[in-house]
């Protein structure tokens, strides 16, 4: 090696460091919590410098499709533009992108699904010190409120696991006349809401004295490990097995299938306690499914950029919100046979739009934990 | 030494570099193809005795079934480790297939209806990916590790352009017989896992380019000089893996019964670990096809037999990892001495 | 014809370097041709030529009558020419039958699918050739290094239809051979004679002239010999390799001086016993002294050596450095105490390849080399450059990367990172100039030379009893991990080879 080229080595070196230390030192700077507050001294901002932004795990979930189909309703009927961020399931990718939207310069309006309880924090305060506001739904951690970071984190919004799996618990006892055995497929074991959800269905089981719990396992809310998971327990149970509680419509489908390879389908009882997928839907339609849950994705999707629209415009005040405003569980509905036809159709904008003149329309209390 | 009388120079040699004497190769073989084997009558036996309902034939035609893809995927890796590459693109040519395929046959959301065409198109898919990963390793010369890895995400993200917006599901009734039909008295699933078995142990015990797979995981360099076609033999393994990886997304998306850019979701992990377990050295040369069929095996029965004795699921995760770890120990120990640096 | 093979005038040259000049030299059916020259002569470039890796730049090739140029390895394989390497070009995991058709399988794959009794039959006719008894069907790694060699040769040699004789080309085939198996080599090269012509190449003269009908020597690049083997001598061709004088002065061992062995040794091994091999082995060296251990495979003398270094746990016994008892439990605790330790397996254990001349150089003693705890490069490089100049070492560029030396001055390197150290008390040097030829080997000699002046205590493994003999002021024989005997050997009066072989054996 020459000398030059031992000078460029450690030029190179050199400015590799430089990089390394000026990453690092932005994302300290990002990552601090108590610099520049930008003060709201409440007063209106203008459409023109809002920008809505909802941020998602994944496009091809057919809930969170339908989420940013609300908010897109949403945002053109007021003619404000919409950024959608898809973070593939990646935290840092959530709050960096979220963070380049920050830095852009206009208010940001955000309605966002984390990706889990812990990333709450670090996006609600980013939205706080740039001045802009954010609601955020399923997924905080126990001990942090709205109320504890600011105005700028509007509200959480949550949906009561404990009553989707109590009701398409109660729906699948029901459906076997009261007795006989069941098998129950959990999400994700350390996912809080899979836990609150098969809480719900243990209660419903508790109520009464027919129907026995053969076994529960996780299936990771994955379709193919349903599957095999079923498959296997269908062979270990044999005829005991009567019914199937799943707590996602993609569970129970994976599990439907296996079902029917085993030649039972008809014979065995498949609920699922979450997420009206169409597909979920359509299987209720034609009776292969018993139930499942819907929070209205529509609704989410605009009701999120709704309260934030209202609190930016001027149309309402965080500070004085009470706090059932700023926590709280949402309603949803329990969908079976009998009125799954009402949810098969998908909402047009203006019924979007309109569901959200009154954000706080559906609450039905606040999250009870 | 003789007693020869001793003329001129008489050099006093130094201990010979001689290559490791015949009883270490020998344990070594017998520990990589009779371990896993051992291990898994081992495990069957276990089970046997614990688990409830596990000794029974609907529950081996259960393990067999939720082994068949897996199998084929296997099959795909096994001949990329054994020349010495990796290929971690398995899921992404099974998102990108899958997804062709089912918009070409008959589905939900558009008018489509190319019955078996529609299977040997996404094969073709799946065969294209291999193809360019072949090709970029060898020509481009960039390790297998990264060309996979980039095809990997190019391929989901082209499944995830095709998926679009809504759920296609599968419509074509014959094809979706697939899922739960028999063929010959076996699940079809089952009829292709043994037919990539078959075509990949012929391939690799009884062809020239078998022989030349091994030779270059052996040694690239060696049979470079012997005159052996090094880079026509990855390209020609790689295409032929990612057309099992086709295959494996087809199945995969047939037994779902619609397309679903997460299909492949979780393979690689399996795939690896059951190719590693059965015997096949990372660094290539060694095990084969059917020592990867043992490692699948293993896997399916091990999470098969915890679930049915009763295990919890923290156990069952442990469990697969930990069999996994030392399956590897096991594999490795006798080159141990000889890997003074371990990467 | 008149020659198998004839080279005229063959040039090459690597950039402004001319490595072959004007090179002729003809080799004749059925015969065997040794090629010596020391490393840089242009032997290896030579064989390259032969066997196809290089195209010559000028003067031509005429093989079996007809003019030649090959344009790859598998152009010269296909006339008929085959070479035999130094390192194994066997793969271990196929049977030797897949070996020895492995690139040019022809008629034994039928439209890629490989016909096994085809391939079984060709082996044994491979192998016959070369009188080998090994199984077409045994897996390669199974079979000992000289079975393996016979299977190369065979390879070399058998499979091509040429309308002349084969060339078979040995790259130093015996220099990791027990004895009987150079004995088997030399009688299955004697019969290969009768079916084609051989080019033997080696550092060991003694054989090249058991071996050979006729030898030529390479000097820089020419041919400055050729002699008969029957009347030629091995110090006829060593002064013809290195154009100097006898060899008994690359020892230079008139200028040993008689060492006072009173006082404490400054290495004291007592009843030592470690690796397995070595069994109470007791020995002094004091200081300024060369103390070289004999003994054939087994006879534990490398487990001492190790032992002494930490390299090696010691089950019983003691090793004292001046008069410090000192149990290292590693090689870093070994230099600490001031005892340095040049391996035998270069490539592996002596130096880092891909770092530079000054990298590794700085070692060991970074320090040292560095001038300060934070060492400073240039200061690296002048150390570097101190050491290359008084070594020798060439090329004379400290960034150059170690690998890229020729195994001489490779050698010097590894030797410059421990003697640079100021506590050196103990060298202990294991087969130090094995591989290297005669020019390296004097510098390095010289080297040891000084460092005995100084006071150092050399314990060395000779990889030839003349080297014993020459650079010891003492010669220790070991067998079967005892020492059976010393020999004194002062400058005028030294051991004879036999009564060291008698303690050996």
């Amino acid at each position: 090696m020459t000398r030059t080229q031992r000078s460029i080595r450690a030029a190179a070196r050199a400015v590799g460091v430089a990089a390394a230390v000026s990453v690092m030192a932005s994302s300290a700077i990002a990552c601090s919590t108590g610099s520049e507050q930008i003060e709201r001294d409440g007063a209106a901002v203008d459409r023109g410098d809002m920008v809505m932004v909802s941020e998602v795990r994944s496009l091809t979930n057919p809930y969170e499709a339908a989420w940013v189909q609300g908010s897109r309703a949403y945002a053109e009927s007021l003619g404000i533009e919409l950024k959608v961020i898809v973070y593939g399931g990646d935290s840092q990718n959530a709050l960096s992108q979220l963070q380049s939207v920050l830095a852009a310069g206009k208010t940001v309006l955000l309605n966002i699904n984390p990706n889990t309880s812990a990333d709450t924090p670090a996006i609600v305060r980013a939205v706080q010190n740039s001045g802009g506001c954010a609601v955020t739904q399923w997924s905080k951690p126990a001990d942090l409120h709205p109320w504890d970071v600011g105005n700028g984190w509007a509200s959480y919004v949550a949906y009561d696991g404990v009553q989707q799996g109590a009701d398409t618990g109660k729906a699948l006892v029901d459906s076997l006349g009261g007795t006989g055995g069941v098998i129950a497929l959990q999400g994700l074991l350390a996912n809080e809401i899979s836990q609150t959800r098969f809480q719900g269905f243990q209660q419903a089981m508790d109520g009464q004295s027919g129907v026995t719990l053969l076994d529960d396992q996780p299936a990771d809310f994955d379709r193919n490990k349903a599957y095999t998971t079923t498959q296997t327990l269908l062979n270990k149970y044999g005829d005991q097995v009567n019914g199937i509680w799943a707590a996602t419509d993609s569970m129970a489908l994976g599990a439907l299938q296996a079902v029917r390879e085993a030649g039972r389908a008809g014979e065995i009882k498949i609920a699922s306690a979450a997420d009206a997928t169409p597909e979920g839907l359509g299987a209720i339609a034609n009776g292969e499914l018993l139930s499942t849950y819907t929070t209205d994705p529509y609704f989410n999707g605009a009701m999120g950029l709704a309260i934030c629209y209202q609190a930016m415009s001027g149309a309402l005040d965080v500070e004085s919100l009470p706090r059932e405003n700023r926590e709280f569980f949402v309603d949803q509905s329990l969908i079976t046979a009998n009125n799954v036809d009402q949810f098969l159709a998908v909402p047009s904008d203006e019924e979007i739009v309109r569901s959200v003149q009154d954000p706080f329309s559906r609450i039905t209390g606040p999250v009870a934990r | 030494m003789s007693t020869t009388e001793v003329t001129g120079e008489v050099t006093t040699p130094a201990e010979p570099v001689a290559p490791v004497r015949s009883t270490r190769p020998r344990v070594r073989r017998l520990l990589s193809t009779a371990g896993p084997l051992a291990a898994l009558l081992g495990l069957c036996v276990v089970f046997a005795a614990l688990a409830p309902g596990f000794a029974t034939a609907n529950n081996a035609m259960a393990i067999v079934e939720q082994a068949a893809i897996p199998v084929v995927l296997a099959m795909g890796a096994t001949l990329v480790v054994l020349v010495g590459g990796v290929d971690l693109s398995i899921e992404g040519v099974m998102a990108a297939s899958g997804l062709t395929f089912v918009l070409l046959a008959a589905n939900s959301v558009n008018g489509n209806d190319l019955g078996l065409l529609a299977v040997l198109l996404a094969l073709g898919v799946g065969l294209l990916f291999g193809v360019v990963n072949g090709v970029l390793h060898v020509v481009v010369r960039v390790p297998s590790f990264l060309v996979t890895l980039g095809t990997w995400f190019v391929g989901l993200g082209v499944a995830t352009v095709l998926f679009g917006t809504a759920t296609p599901q599968l419509a074509d009734p014959s094809l979706a017989a697939w899922a739960g039909g028999h063929w010959l008295g076996l699940p079809v699933v089952v009829v292709f896992a043994l037919a990539a078995v078959a075509v990949t142990v012929l391939l690799c015990k009884g062809t020239r380019l078998g022989m030349h797979t091994y030779a270059i995981g052996g040694d690239e360099a060696t049979s470079r000089l012997a005159g052996v076609p090094v880079g026509r033999t990855k390209i020609i393994l790689f295409a032929v893996a990612g057309l099992l990886s086709g295959l494996g997304g087809v199945l995969a998306t047939i037994r779902l019964g619609v397309g679903d850019v997460s299909v492949g979701s979780g393979s690689l992990f399996l795939t690896l670990s059951a190719v590693v377990v059965g015997g096949t050295l990372l660094s290539g040369g060694r095990g084969g096809p059917l020592h990867s069929l043992v490692g699948v095996l293993l896997l399916v029965v091990l999470g098969n037999g915890l679930l049915l004795s009763g295990a919890s699921p923290y156990i069952q995760q442990g469990a697969q990892g930990l069999i996994i770890v030392v399956a590897v120990i096991a594999t490795g120990w006798p080159a141990r001495s000889r890997l003074r640096v371990v990467k | 014809m008149t020659s198998l093979l004839e080279l005229r005038n063959v040039t090459k040259k690597f950039g402004p370097n001319t490595v072959l000049d004007d090179v002729s030299l003809s080799i004749a059916p059925n015969e065997v041709v040794g090629l010596i020259g020391e490393n840089g002569a242009g032997k290896s470039t030579l064989l390259k030529i032969l066997a196809g890796v290089h195209r010559q730049d000028g003067g031509r090739m005429v093989l079996g009558g007809r003019e030649v140029s090959f344009g790859s390895p598998a152009d010269a394989a296909d006339h008929g020419i085959g070479v035999v390497h130094q390192e194994q070009s066997l793969l271990p995991n196929l049977t030797v039958g897949q070996n020895l058709i492995l690139g040019h399988e022809g008629d034994t794959a039928r439209a890629g699918f490989l016909r096994r009794r085809k391939i079984r039959a060709r082996a044994q006719e491979m192998l016959s050739v070369v009188e080998s008894t090994v199984d077409p069907g045994a897996l390669t790694e199974t079979l000992g290094f000289a079975q393996r060699q016979m299977v190369e040769v065979a390879r070399a040699v058998g499979g091509r239809q040429v309308e002349h004789p084969p060339l078979l080309i040995l790259d130093e085939p015996t220099s990791v051979l027990e004895p009987e198996d150079v004995e088997v080599l030399h009688r299955r090269v004697t019969a290969l004679k009768e079916r084609g012509s051989v080019i033997f190449v080696s550092h060991r003269l003694d054989e090249v002239l058991r071996f050979s009908d006729r030898v030529y020597v390479l000097r820089d690049g020419k041919v400055v010999g050729e002699r008969i083997a029957s009347a030629a001598t091995e110090s006829e061709l060593y002064q013809l390799m290195i154009g100097k004088g006898a060899a008994e002065e690359i020892y230079s061992s008139e200028r040993k001086q008689a060492v006072p062995r009173t006082g404490t040794p400054t290495l004291s091994v007592r009843n030592l016993t470690c690796g397995g091999k070595a069994k109470d082995v007791s020995l002094d060296v004091h200081a300024g002294e060369i103390v070289s251990v004999v003994g054939v495979v087994d006879s534990g003398r490398e487990e001492v050596a190790r032992a002494v270094f930490g390299a090696v746990p010691v089950d019983s016994g003691t090793v004292e450095i001046d008069g410090q008892r000192s149990a290292p439990g590693s090689p870093a605790d070994a230099v600490r105490s001031g005892v340095a330790y040049v391996p035998a397996e270069r490539r592996v254990e002596g130096m880092i390849a891909g770092a530079t001349v000054a990298q590794n150089i700085a070692t060991v003693h970074p320090v040292k080399a560095g001038g300060g705890r934070i060492s400073s490069g240039a200061r690296v490089e002048e150390t570097a450059r101190g050491w290359i100049e008084k070594l020798g070492i060439r090329p004379a560029d400290p960034d150059a990367d170690i690998a890229r030396l020729s195994g001489g001055n490779q050698q010097k390197a590894v030797v410059a990172k421990w003697i640079l150290g100021d506590g050196l008390k103990v060298l202990v040097l294991d087969h130090p100039t094995r591989g290297l030829d005669i020019g390296a080997k004097e510098d390095l000699y010289a080297v040891f030379r000084d460092l005995s002046d100084r006071g150092v205590a050399i314990l060395v493994l000779a990889d030839t009893l003349d080297e014993a003999i020459g650079l010891g002021h003492r010669v220790i024989v070991m067998r079967d991990g005892e020492i059976t005997g010393a020999f004194d050997s002062p400058p005028g009066n030294p051991p004879s080879k036999l009564q060291l072989l008698e303690k050996m054996m």
